[in-house]
């Protein structure tokens, strides 16, 4: 009964004209970030975090999940007309949404994706609801071994899946927790791998990382690459509405992609991408016709795009009830988070309820303003596809720097921030996945704390990480996840010579 | 697949060097039974663990994919690396000039600069571009949101 009371004063607070007008920013910036390529939304809500200094915790939280979920209602503008995702997971909306472009139903495409984005989301943030409450009690149990265990879990889950080679996910997510451990280590006092530098003693930012890898990171090598992808761009003109035939073949995708999409998105390091893949595949193997997929088939926008909605929405599930995120950007949410002083978890739904609630409910009415923007605005979105990239990036390395330099006022921390860009641009050159070690930045800290205290409890025996039935459970999952990654890659290795 | 060796090797050299910083920290005999460098010591493994498990990736994909890189690729992976190194300059640049120029001032030379380059054969759309963003992200970040910016030799 209090959980309900709870839920209904979190509208109260979602509801305020002020909280209002931060949920409209935010999505409306997502949804122009959504339509930019090049940058993604954990670039943007790390440039944004300078901006919400002045705001309460509540306001500044709800701008920046605007944001995360804004991006993938964004991303399928640029997938349909110019047939380049503005975020990976709008890649399989580009595969029939181009195709129905270019046979004249560009405003079906987008019809379709801003509704399935709709109803995915909207379905998502009932399940959160739902499902938050029985989560957190589960969780209240945990202490730092189960703790400790869950992050290894969910690292383990992020390094697995990101990217082509789980052996660089791993690397990538052991980066990011030797730079975690930076600075002064809070229970003996010691300095560590400062170097002799004032500025490190404190450790590293997260958003100095966060700015680096991903807004400095991703303009290095949109410019390098000289924008090679912008494409033509399809000129949308008629009515964004659908036939009765194409709601009635859009109807069970949309109800599949918002199921998929939840379950997907609450799995750490699957997320909204495998996500519209997972639909996208399920769609065209449950299809009447799937000789019509790939040429324009609207089951394949339907779909995926739904699924992608659901999946942002769905990872807020272990974000908010545990405390761990599964992706990039929801490290960064949580990065957010711990910057105003709340750590997400169970204790977050006893502790600060008005935020969390207040947080969530947004995302309804979040959901509802997007419809609006990408239905009868979506013409004003489309505009931005014309600004020259040229114009854009510098802008962006601008906000970068004002971000950084905001956190502290020091020089040192921009070039750290460089460097760190220029650390996301050879990630990407080689081929490895930066959401892995921007995870364990953000968790590094929080990991070795309850590592050390779970040994202090101990005395110093490994042997309390196997003591509780949730950390051995947690335990097994973890080797069976990393069992089936080794398997799988052997496998792949195996059979790629002869392809 | 040798870039991707030189990755293990590279991981592996980093995960000793770690270890030797690791180890130079200095323990304190007080309550806490792992102290300060158990934590990095396991880190350090994972590092070894990822060279190796990187190393074996290699060795089973089989050696394929060595020798594809044709001269074009290697043209064009230069090029990116100027522009990369070029940006990055032109970065460090602004960064030294943000304090003693000033926010305004250092912003739109930094902004004319790149667009200049990138966005060619506009000028005068560049330049008002890179003043008005300039002077616009400065009084919301000083007057508005109360962030202070560097004033330099415009003093205000």
């Amino acid at each position: 009964m209090d959980a309900l009371l709870q839920v209904i004063d979190g509208f109260s607070i979602s509801l305020q004209p002020h909280n209002l007008w931060y949920t409209f920013i935010g999505v409306f910036m997502g949804t122009v970030i959504g339509v930019l390529p090049g940058i993604g939304p954990s670039a943007a809500m790390a440039l944004l975090i300078p901006f919400c200094y002045d705001l309460s915790s509540t306001s500044a939280l709800i701008m920046m999940a605007g944001i995360y979920y804004g991006a993938q209602y964004g991303g399928a503008i640029t997938s349909v007309l110019i047939n380049t995702p503005g975020e990976s997971s709008s890649v399989m909306t580009a595969i029939d949404g181009y195709q129905m472009a270019r046979k004249g139903r560009a405003g079906a495409a987008l019809a379709i994706s801003a509704w399935g984005s709709f109803i995915g989301g909207t379905t998502a943030i009932i399940a959160l609801t739902i499902f938050a409450v029985p989560l957190t009690t589960a969780a209240l149990s945990f202490g730092p071994p189960e703790y400790f265990m869950l992050m290894l879990v969910a690292m383990t889950c992020v390094f697995s899946l990101t990217g082509s080679s789980p052996a660089k996910g791993m690397l990538s997510t052991m980066i990011g927790l030797a730079i975690a451990t930076v600075g002064t280590d809070l229970q003996s006092g010691q300095i560590r791998y400062s170097f002799g530098v004032p500025a490190l003693q404190e450790g590293i930012d997260f958003i100095i990382v966060v700015v680096g890898v991903f807004a400095v990171g991703e303009v290095l090598s949109a410019l390098a690459e000289k924008f090679q992808s912008t494409g033509d761009i399809i000129k949308l003109d008629g009515k964004l509405m659908l036939t009765r035939e194409e709601w009635k073949r859009s109807a069970k995708p949309v109800a599949r992609g918002s199921l998929i999409g939840f379950l997907v998105g609450v799995l750490p390091g699957a997320g909204a991408t495998i996500a519209s893949i997972v639909s996208y595949s399920v769609e065209k193997s449950n299809a009447k016709h799937p000789e019509e997929f790939g040429k324009g088939a609207i089951e394949g926008v339907a779909g995926p795009e739904t699924a992608n909605n659901a999946a942002s929405t769905g990872s807020m599930v272990p974000l908010l009830t545990l405390g761990v995120p599964g992706s990039g950007s929801t490290a960064v949410l949580l990065g957010a988070f711990i910057m105003f002083g709340i750590q997400p978890g169970p204790l977050l739904f006893q502790n600060h309820p008005d935020v969390v609630w207040g947080l969530v409910n947004s995302m309804y009415v979040g959901n509802v303003m997007l419809l609006l923007l990408n239905l009868p605005l979506i013409f004003i979105f489309v505009r931005l596809l014309y600004i020259p990239k040229g114009l854009l990036f510098p802008i962006v390395l601008v906000l970068a720097t004002i971000g950084i330099f905001a956190i502290n006022n020091l020089e040192f921390e921009l070039f750290l921030c460089l460097a760190f860009g220029l650390l996301g641009f050879v990630f990407r050159k080689l081929d490895i996945p930066l959401a892995p070690m921007v995870l364990a930045v953000v968790l590094g800290s929080l990991m070795e704390q309850s590592f050390r205290q779970a040994m202090t409890i101990s005395g110093g025996s490994l042997s309390i990480f196997l003591h509780s039935m949730v950390s051995i459970s947690l335990a097994i999952l973890c080797v069976t996840i990393l069992v089936f990654t080794i398997f799988k890659t052997s496998i792949r290795g195996r059979r790629a010579p002869a392809t | 697949m040798l870039q991707d060796r030189s990755i293990a090797a590279s991981a592996l050299a980093f995960s000793c060097l770690y270890v030797y910083a690791t180890l130079s920290i200095p323990v304190l005999d007080n309550i806490d039974p792992v102290g300060p460098r158990v934590y990095p010591l396991i880190l350090g493994a994972g590092f070894a663990v990822s060279s190796l498990w990187l190393f074996m990736e290699t060795v089973f994909a089989g050696s394929q994919q060595s020798g594809q890189n044709d001269n074009r690729q290697d043209g064009r992976t230069k090029s990116e690396w100027m522009t990369v190194i070029s940006v990055s300059a032109w970065m460090v640049a602004y960064f030294m000039a943000l304090v003693p120029l000033g926010f305004l001032l250092s912003s739109s030379l930094f902004l004319l600069g790149l667009s200049s380059y990138f966005n060619r054969n506009r000028f005068a759309a560049n330049a008002i571009t890179s003043v008005l963003f300039s002077i616009g992200m400065y009084a919301l970040f000083t007057r508005v949101l109360q962030v202070p910016l560097p004033g330099g030799l415009l003093g205000f």
